[in-house]
């Protein structure tokens, strides 16, 4: 008798052994995004949750009047009540009364640090275990690396990540908002086009042009993105792009701190200003008002980002009898016979949508992320519907011009976008433009950037601790710091004020924030190699 | 028999104190109404001054005003040790000093002038439009100078050029800044602020002019020796407000406007005023505890000024509004 | 017989003096006139000019491009004729209901024998330059139960220090006698002060309505921080939200490349919801006006 229950055991065993067994090899497809099985796919009941939302250029502030989160809700059955931020402080009002609304959806690195705490946001990691664990199989490992927190946990994927492939894959460029100088072709003609390679080069072009048209603008370089020259200088991290830290030495730093990029860049502009070839005025100038300038007024050059040579170019043609045209210069200046140029990009990602504590069905947000990464909806969310707004030519969108934002709605719910697909819009409306350089560009800077993953997962000093107000304070002053040595009225004063810029910095302590970021990616560096290493096997 | 206040006993005296006030009953009504509402509206938020002395964090919620670390003057040290604490003072100080002197007399004048006038259809057609620069909001007046003032195609330095002159930066010009913002601020706020002063001329009884006419007086000695005495509470008034309000730049509080409009970082050591200030390095930076601490500072510094100014004014005209 | 005599006098007088006086005020006034309504009228152009057209600058009397796109614009808004409902009925309601109420604690607070007058005074001055922050506001709004309501718009702003002291300064100044000789006829203080002292008061109580009215009309932080229900919305508030969505668009690259097909931009619409906000009050001006008249208390006090 015992004989046979033995028997029949171990058969039984066995049988589901081999059932077991079975059953993973049949699960052994590989996951995708078109596959039926995913989480998204199976409840599309209607739901609603609240979302914060703080990306105040986008023309609705409700959700359902445009057509792409029409057709977000059609697919996934998921509305919102949108609650617009009214300025930079309104999270932070509306998390100090501890009533959250259910998701958000931010920008700006204090809202992503604030958002990034286990006691407000459900860390996600958690949530796709729980509810969509085939969702591992869905994410880049790099795109977690990059958001992985101190604790272990991620609580959102960043948006339009660059990550190691995007930067490897050679049809892609850099941004559409790369920095660049443009010069007036007709212009340029009459000097005789002499070649601009050299910084030197750039100043005696300035001072001819000057020369010829006593009444022109040699050269605006406006507020914000006008970095060119910064740039030329070996100045990293000077842009939006760079997060305010580079790398010197294996080391990371300020980039205040790398004296040396500073100090040559300062001084050119002062020799600039001395010479009246920089337009004083032009320095405190917006986008708006470098338009302005160049529209009304006669320039010579100016600084500004590649996608809007052609918005200024494109203006210019509308102007009847006008014909003015502006070439941007494809590459970057050598200083003294050598090229200084040395951009790391060291920015994690843009926006980051958080699921919070107060969500009672986070299962579903988490699916929603889930449809969010996909491919179409990356599209859906950044261009619009295939067919009704945008036509695909060459690889690229060209939307329709009589549609517009606010009936569209690209590129606001956008809760997963990456960044190639935004690159592409902006390359879409280029290819019907004859006058567009922006392709070209984009292609031509690549070779002048490099990525450093370390560098990119640093995190920001948390708000309150010291680190943070140094670099509050630094923010503060530094402008205006550099305005002044820009300013100065002999090459001897601009020294004066450089060393005093630095002697300020040192005492406000920027050697401590150096510390502080430096530690954070010495370890990165550890487990960017770790990754890498396991990623080989 | 008058009785020693001293010596009447206690219960006769809360005895009096109470009839007395039932019977000012109807006016003490009003006067506790107005009275809760500052309770409810105004001193139980400011209980929220308290994160001035502790680390306070948003995420620690309304608990956190009372749970939050106390650092004691931790941020008030910050505030005042920060390097460009004495340059921001000053320059608030004395262009709010300027603001004063030159915009505060100007409404009343305007009003007085005003008051002149003898044709009453064009008398309130330009009343009307001189407070209509109050509704246009600094922006669009920044914009205005610009399209004026701008170097590139601006109508002021064309027509500088085309005479011969040099083009000059009146909008990134340090040496521009303070005469930009005294002016703009007296053309954005005189007419707003005379009708104030017009309600208490109109207020004047005028047989008070009859009489001084009969006996010989010019229009000038009326408006000195009539006008001005009767509307002197107003002005007083209206002048120790201004005086309380000096550090956000008068009674219209243009200083951060101005600071972050017509301010730029060429012109930053002149513009920058403590109320911008406070906003770049506290607010905009979430730095809730630091912004706290300072806007107590503020507070504090405005309030002995109100006082101060109106014990002044009671001292040397013997009005004020205590 | 009297005034006869007088009459030449008075009129060489006039010639003299009161002829240089009036001289150099039309011309002040001419000045003033100018200098304020220029920069009106230059926003007007603006408001029917083509966005790029007016950043090339060079347009001062007269559009070079007329466009109603900016109009266009701001009464495309949705909720549009809600939201001026909503101002106007916020206006009005919290104008009269804000005015009574600061109106009679001014009016206690006026009398120099109130007890407890010190005390009422002081704290209603610390209130002035003191303020908690948002935070505590908001906290305190939620716990009222006015978030989200019509009511959070007048309820807080039942009193206002300023008006208060400005009241308080001109009840100060109408004679005892009129307040004593109500008493004798047996009114109490609520009847003194509806039936005598309001009437009496009208410059005031003009100024003060439109201080008060005009703040009204043109908030939008309580809209922004404290209202999500779109129907709840004041003009005002929508008005800002489009001209910040317009200029946000314009200063970042994605909002760039979505709008380039736009033919307004935040110089151009800005003057255009300026004058649809601004239309409204100068059209009910007018109706106060007419309070600034000298000798508005003429007849009340018959000594």
């Amino acid at each position: 008798m015992k004989k046979t229950w033995m028997r029949l055991l171990t058969t039984m065993l066995a049988t589901v052994l081999l059932l077991s067994v079975g059953a993973a090899a049949w699960a052994e497809e590989p996951v995708t995004f078109d596959s039926e099985n995913l989480t998204w796919k199976q409840n599309k009941e209607p739901v609603t949750f609240s979302l914060f939302f703080n990306m105040n250029w986008s023309p609705v502030d409700v959700w359902g009047t445009d057509a792409v989160s029409q057709q977000v809700t059609a697919d996934t059955g998921v509305s919102f009540d949108v609650i617009m931020a009214q300025d930079n402080n309104h999270l932070a009002n509306i998390i100090s009364t501890g009533d959250y609304p259910d998701a958000v959806f931010v920008y700006g690195t204090s809202n992503l640090q604030m958002m990034e705490d286990p006691d407000i946001s459900y860390a996600w990691n958690d949530l796709i275990d729980q509810y969509a664990p085939e969702m591992w199989d869905l994410i880049d490992p790099s795109d977690i690396a990059l958001a992985t927190k101190e604790d272990g946990n991620f609580y959102t994927l960043y948006t339009h990540v660059r990550n190691q492939e995007y930067w490897d894959d050679d049809t892609q460029g850099v941004s559409y908002g790369e920095n660049v100088l443009a010069f007036n072709s007709a212009m340029m003609e009459e000097l005789g086009n002499p070649e601009i390679n050299s910084t030197e080069d750039f100043y005696n072009v300035l001072a001819q042009a000057k020369e010829k048209w006593p009444d022109c603008i040699p050269y605006l370089q406006p507020k914000d993105n006008g970095n060119y020259l910064a740039f030329t200088f070996g100045m990293n991290g000077a842009g939006f792009a760079q997060g305010d830290t580079t790398v010197e030495d294996g080391q990371a730093i300020h980039y205040l701190y790398d004296r040396e990029a500073v100090e040559n860049y300062l001084k050119f502009m002062n020799e600039l200003q001395l010479a009246g070839l920089v337009s004083q005025e032009g320095l405190t100038y917006d986008f708006d008002q470098e338009k302005a300038a160049i529209l009304g007024g006669n320039v010579f050059c100016f600084a500004s980002q590649a996608y809007d040579v052609d918005q200024i170019n494109t203006a210019l043609a509308d102007i009847e009898g006008d014909g003015r045209y502006y070439t941007a210069i494809d590459h970057h200046l050598t200083v003294d016979g050598e090229l200084r140029v040395n951009m790391i990009n060291g920015v994690a990602g843009f926006a980051g949508f958080y699921i919070t504590k107060s969500c009672e069905d986070p299962g579903r947000l988490i699916a929603l992320m889930e449809y969010m990464r996909s491919p179409y909806a990356d599209r859906l969310t950044q261009w619009g519907v295939e067919g009704v707004h945008y036509e695909m030519v060459d690889g690229y969108p060209v939307q329709d011009p009589d549609i517009s934002w606010k009936e569209r709605g690209d590129n606001i719910w956008y809760f997963q976008a990456t960044f190639a697909v935004e690159n592409a819009k902006a390359m879409g409306t280029a290819i019907t433009n004859p006058l567009s350089q922006v392709a070209d560009l984009v292609l031509k800077y690549k070779q002048y950037w490099s990525n450093d993953t370390a560098l990119t997962m640093i995190d920001p000093a948390p708000t309150g601790s010291e680190e943070a107000d140094i670099k509050a304070s630094i923010d503060a002053m530094r402008e205006a710091a550099m305005m002044e040595c820009i300013m100065a009225d002999s090459a001897e004063a601009c020294q004066a004020r450089i060393d005093a810029l630095y002697e300020t910095l040192e005492g406000i302590g920027i050697q401590q924030y150096n510390e502080y970021v430096n530690t954070q990616y010495q370890q990165n560096l550890q487990i960017v190699a770790e990754t890498a290493a396991k990623q080989a096997e | 028999m008058a009785q020693n206040p001293l010596t009447v006993p206690r219960g006769e005296r809360w005895a009096k104190g109470y009839r007395r006030f039932r019977a000012q009953g109807v006016l003490q009504a009003f006067a506790i109404a107005g009275f809760v509402y500052l309770l409810i509206f105004c001193y139980t938020p400011m209980l929220g001054l308290g994160i001035a002395f502790r680390n306070y964090q948003p995420k620690m919620g309304i608990a956190g005003f009372f749970t939050a670390e106390w650092v004691g003057l931790k941020h008030f040290k910050a505030f005042f040790g920060d390097y460009q604490f004495a340059d921001i003072m000053t320059n608030t100080v004395v262009l709010s000093l300027l603001k004063l002197v030159f915009s505060f007399p100007i409404p009343i004048i305007f009003a007085l002038a005003l008051n002149e006038m003898q044709h009453p259809k064009i008398k309130r057609v330009v009343q009307t439009v001189s407070y209509l620069p109050h509704f246009i909001s600094w922006v669009i007046v920044y914009g205005l100078l610009f399209t004026l003032f701008n170097t590139s195609s601006g109508m002021v330095n064309n027509l500088l050029a085309d005479l011969g002159f040099e083009k000059v930066e009146i909008l990134t010009g340090k040496e521009y800044y303070w005469t930009l913002a005294i002016l703009s601020d007296i053309w954005k706020e005189m007419g707003w602020w005379s009708i104030i002063f017009l309600a208490a001329i109109s207020g004047v009884d005028p047989s008070q002019y009859e009489s001084a006419k009969v006996d010989g007086a010019t229009r000038l000695q009326s408006i000195w020796h009539i006008t001005l005495p009767n509307i002197r509470s107003t002005i007083m008034v209206m002048l120790i407000l201004a005086i309380g309000s000096l550090l956000s730049g008068g009674m219209g509080g243009s200083n951060f406007d101005q600071s972050y409009l017509l301010g730029n970082s060429i012109n930053y050591s002149k513009s920058v005023t403590l109320p911008y200030y406070v906003y770049q390095v506290g607010l905009s930076q979430l730095r809730y505890s630091y912004a706290a601490a300072a806007g107590l500072f503020q507070s504090v510094i405005s309030l002995l000024l109100v006082l101060g100014s109106n014990y002044a004014s009671k001292k040397l005209t013997g009005t004020g509004f205590f | 017989m009297h005034k006869a005599v007088q009459a030449p006098k008075n009129k060489i007088r006039r010639t003299g003096e009161d002829r240089a006086i009036s001289v150099f005020i039309f011309v002040v006034m001419t000045f003033v006139f100018f200098v304020t309504a220029y920069p009106f009228w230059y926003s007007l152009v603006l408001s029917f000019s083509e966005g790029n057209d007016a950043l090339r600058g060079g347009i001062y009397l007269w559009p070079r491009t007329f466009t109603l796109a900016n109009y266009n614009a701001v009464f495309g808004i949705s909720y549009i004729p809600t939201a001026f409902l909503v101002s106007v009925a916020r206006t009005v309601l919290g104008t009269v209901v804000a005015v009574l109420f600061t109106g009679v604690f001014a009016y206690a607070l006026s009398h120099s024998k109130l007890m407890f007058r010190n005390f009422y005074m002081t704290a209603m001055l610390i209130t002035m330059y003191f303020s908690g922050g948002l935070i505590p506001f908001y906290a305190l709004l939620r716990a009222l139960g006015l978030m989200n309501t019509f009511w959070v718009y007048i309820v807080p702003n039942l009193f206002s220090s300023f008006n208060a002291v400005m009241m308080i300064n001109f009840f100060r100044e109408i004679p005892d006698s009129l307040e004593e000789a109500a008493h004798i006829d047996g009114a109490n203080d609520l009847t003194i002060f509806f039936r005598i002292i309001l009437p009496c008061s009208k410059p005031l109580l003009a100024t003060m309505a439109l201080y008060s009215g005009v703040w009204h009309w043109n908030a939008w932080t309580d809209t922004a921080f404290y209202v999500s229900d779109p129907s709840l919305r004041t003009l005002s508030y929508v008005l800002i939200n489009l001209i910040k969505q317009t200029e946000s668009a314009a200063q970042t690259l994605v909002g760039r490349v979505n709008v380039s097909t736009q033919s307004y931009n935040s110089m151009t619409l800005r003057p255009a919801a300026m004058i649809v906000c601004i239309l409204p009050i100068v059209m009910v001006y007018p109706f106060l006006q007419k309070y600034f008249v000298k000798g508005i208390m003429l007849g009340s006090v018959k000594e």
